[in-house]
């Protein structure tokens, strides 16, 4: 399996958020990281984004500690986005995409036909190409996740890590994201994201990876993992779980 | 297309106004009379080639130098009130050189700019020791604003308490391209080996722009570029204040500028901020000499009268 | 044959010198020579203006601030009409170069910074001026004497002024405490003991205050300060009737000044020869000002 957490502690300023965690996230699948605020989901995901430095332990992609694997060979390999960014300024949308390709251009930063094919794809994926003359700046906050989102697809990654991607997005958006996510998957795509909305991670996500107080609950199928129990303990409410009538996939009632 | 367009007139804009301050001054001369200035014997010889030739040359050079080390300094403290005098570089070359004319007063004033250069470089050595490589921007940001005001406080003191040998510092802590000549280009030119350094970081400032995550993410290591963006960056602000004395608000307002032109991509703006530069710095010293000839004014305080209520109006823009 | 060849050798200089003025003397930076007399001379300070003026030379070019009044009227009514080259601080060097001078008095303090510049418009003599005191000043118009070539003149000149300051001296109460300062906005300036006023002053036969007795630069004063330093003789300079005088004479400190209580307190408009002017003509004015004030009935 390529990335797996091994004993890992982390947090910020020598305060463990994440303790003691060791995971394996299987390969191929779309992977919810779920559990309540400060939970330590956000922070693990950074950690296997190489944004923080585990305390202890070891984080490994394909067998190796990813905090010594070569950081442009693993912008090749693992691509985040962040839950909030800053807006940069005087940079339109199709720069920004642009600059996902950046692992693989040159010093200078200079595009090839095959670039600017990804990167038109990936703005088509994520429904910007129209926006691609605007500057950043001037985008609603839905509108430049979804740039930011074909910025990450720009970077042509087997793994995608994502962080919360559906906070400013409208309802219709967040859907076209969750299918995206299928599309990509099924082209050979790994997701792993955190979300807020434990029905969505249900339905859309093949793999939940449950978390409290810095520890893994649980992990496994939706079918498995969502149970009343769990919500009890994890979540604090209770809930009645019930099959979706559309998509078949458990979802939760809150009593 | 259109970045090409900007970048080609304002080199042109450059062009002009050098040949403006060729011709106009405390004396205005025709076109053949700047030609003649060129050649020894003719009587124009010291007022084109020995005066407003070098004082060209060295607002081109200040010009876009300081504003290339606004630029990279924006890029890095990603923060647009961000500018060379965040680091405190400009406020340490000057105590230092008043801490000179104070304790050495005998000394002449030929020292100056190393002792300058010497006070900017240690202002911004002392600042990486206190924040460290891997401190965030902010934190760097407000250390280097609290030691500039440190600095510039140990100033005034010295200048109320000694106020016979600051004198000459006084003058040139204004800023100002005046008696400045062929010596001070030669002084100069070896930090241009810097300018191409800061293009090869280009692609690196880019995504810096993106957050520190993103950055991380895309392979960009966030505390080298950082420190190789800023450290040429005091080089660059060091040596020009220890020639021209600090040109306030020049590397704020140049990136600015530049960015309103031709965008945000630091392949193209680091360049086009060097040309915006030289305009402003040009600009500034030719107003200063011909505003009220023989009255020399500083192009500090032209910059200044400039820069403070844009300075202003972007304060109110960012809130 | 010794003889003779000693008496060739006179021969010659004697004729050398008489073709060519060349003279070469010790200015702050070193040798100067001057190989003719310098017929189109631009000063950088006032105090050089004096020295020409004394001898009957008019500079073409004065760095005046681009104010004629900055010349103290004794003198402009001496010489001929003359150029701004701008301020003192910052000269513009162009200006000066299109005006083609032979000679160029500059000041140590100054314009030290641009001796090179300066050299290559014109011979560059650069002088003593700024901050200086009396005997220095004194000695430097004797240098300018000698490189204008008129150097008898000088010197008759200066024994005239030595005469003139000793007659004054007369008529001046001996070793007094006496302090000189311009009133401005906030605060008073005191011209110490080692500036130009303080160095007349004791060559006139006075004092001036202790406490202050070895600075240059002028001191920027606040009432509880000028109480510390208390003059016995205080004479204020004011340019206009706004400044600091208005708030003080109000206040409980002011009456404490001994020289308030004694009435030994002068008020003088128009300090510009004392606070800018410097040499020998101004030295002389402010020996005039100081027997007209001091002696003035109470």
């Amino acid at each position: 399996m390529s990335l797996s957490t091994h004993n890992v502690s982390v947090g910020y300023h020598g305060q463990a958020i994440v303790k003691n965690v060791s995971l394996t996230l299987p390969e191929g699948k779309i992977i919810a990281l779920l559990g309540p605020n400060g939970c330590g989901k956000s922070t693990l995901l950074k950690a296997m984004a190489r944004i923080l430095t585990p305390m202890g332990g070891e984080i490994h992609w394909q067998g190796n500690n990813l905090h010594s694997t070569p950081s442009q060979y693993l912008a090749t390999q693992l691509a985040l986005l962040p839950q909030t960014q800053p807006i940069p300024e005087g940079i339109k949308v199709k720069d920004l995409v642009a600059y996902g390709r950046s692992p693989y251009t040159g010093f200078w930063g200079r595009l090839t036909k095959e670039d600017h094919k990804i990167i038109q794809q990936a703005m088509e994926q994520a429904g910007v190409t129209e926006l691609s003359e605007q500057f950043v700046s001037e985008l609603s906050g839905g509108q430049r996740q979804r740039v930011w989102l074909a910025m990450t697809l720009a970077q042509d990654t087997p793994y995608l890590l994502l962080d919360e991607p559906t906070t400013y997005m409208d309802l219709n958006h967040q859907v076209e994201l969750m299918n995206l996510f299928k599309t990509l998957n099924e082209a050979g795509k790994t997701i792993i994201t955190v979300l807020h909305d434990i029905n969505q991670a249900a339905r859309y996500c093949n793999h939940l990876v449950v978390m409290k107080a810095g520890e893994i609950i649980t992990q496994g199928e939706p079918e498995s993992v969502l149970t009343k129990e769990l919500l009890e303990s994890v979540f604090s409410v209770t809930a009645q779980i019930h099959t979706d009538p559309v998509a078949h996939t458990p979802m939760c009632i809150v009593e | 297309m259109k970045t090409l367009l900007s970048s080609f007139l304002l080199a042109l804009l450059v062009a002009f106004i050098v040949a403006l301050s060729l011709s106009l001054g405390a004396v205005s001369l025709s076109f053949e009379q700047i030609l003649s200035g060129f050649d020894a014997s003719s009587e124009f010889y010291f007022t084109i080639h020995e005066y407003r030739l070098p004082r060209s040359i060295l607002a081109i050079l200040v010009g876009g130098m300081m504003a290339l080390s606004g630029a990279l300094v924006q890029g890095v403290i990603r923060n647009p009130l961000a500018s060379p005098d965040v680091l405190g570089v400009s406020q340490g070359a000057g105590l230092a050189a008043v801490i000179l004319m104070t304790i050495f007063p005998s000394v002449s004033i030929f020292w100056l700019p190393w002792a300058a250069l010497s006070g900017g470089i240690i202002a911004a050595l002392f600042l990486w020791f206190l924040c460290g490589s891997h401190s965030g921007a902010i934190k760097l940001a407000i250390t280097g604003v609290a030691m500039a005001a440190l600095y510039s406080s140990a100033v005034d003191f010295l200048m109320l308490t000694k106020p016979l040998e600051v004198n000459n510092a006084l003058l040139w802590l204004t800023g100002s391209l005046w008696g400045r000549g062929w010596n001070q280009i030669t002084m100069l030119l070896p930090w241009l080996v810097l300018i191409p350094f800061a293009f090869s970081l280009a692609k690196r400032l880019n995504l810096i722009g993106l957050g520190d995550d993103v950055a991380t993410s895309l392979g960009t290591s966030i505390s080298m570029t950082r420190l190789w963006a800023l450290t040429i960056a005091v080089g660059l602000t060091a040596s020009c204040v220890s020639i021209c004395g600090p040109i306030g608000f020049l590397g704020l307002i140049a990136p600015h500028l530049a960015r309103r032109l031709v965008g945000g991509r630091h392949q193209v703006l680091l360049p086009c901020t060097m040309l915006v530069g030289m305009v402003i710095l040009l600009l500034a010293d030719l107003v200063a000499r011909i505003i009220n000839p023989p009255i020399e004014l500083s192009a500090g305080i032209m910059t200044a009268i400039i820069g403070a209520p844009y300075f202003l109006w972007l304060l109110f823009k960012v809130r | 044959m010794k003889n003779v060849l000693k008496h060739l050798t006179i021969l010659l200089l004697v004729c050398f010198s008489a073709f060519s003025h060349a003279i070469t003397i010790k200015d702050s930076k070193g040798s100067f020579t001057i190989k003719e007399t310098p017929k189109r001379i631009v000063v950088l300070e006032y105090s050089f203006v004096d020295a020409l003026a004394i001898v009957g030379i008019s500079p073409v070019g004065i760095a005046d601030d681009k104010d004629k009044e900055r010349i103290i009227k004794p003198i402009r009514d001496i010489i001929d009409d003359w150029q701004s080259v701008g301020t003192r601080s910052q000269p513009s060097l162009e200006t000066i170069s299109s005006l083609k001078p032979d000679l160029i008095i500059a000041d140590m303090d100054r314009h030290e910074g641009i001796y090179k510049d300066l050299q290559k418009i014109a011979p560059t003599l650069i002088l003593p001026s700024r901050r200086e005191t009396y005997t220095r000043l004194l000695e430097a118009s004797a240098i300018i004497g000698k490189v204008v070539n008129k150097d008898q003149e000088m010197q008759t000149r200066l024994a005239q002024h030595k005469n003139t300051m000793a007659e004054y001296a007369q008529q001046l109460p001996k070793g007094i405490e006496v302090q000189f300062g311009i009133a401005l906005e906030n605060y008073i300036s005191l011209h110490p003991g080692k500036s130009y006023s303080g160095t007349v002053i004791q060559a006139l036969g006075m004092m001036t205050p202790d406490s202050i007795k070895d600075q240059k630069a002028s001191v920027r004063s606040g009432l509880e300060q000028l109480l510390s330093i208390n003059p016995k003789h205080f004479i204020i300079g004011q340019y206009n009737d706004n400044n600091i005088l208005k708030v003080w004479q109000n206040e409980f400190l002011w009456n404490l000044l001994s020289a308030v209580k004694s009435k030994q307190i002068y008020f003088m408009d128009d300090p510009n020869v004392w606070s800018r002017a410097r040499g020998i003509i101004a030295a002389e004015i402010i020996a005039q000002d100081l027997i007209r004030l001091l002696n003035q009935p109470k």
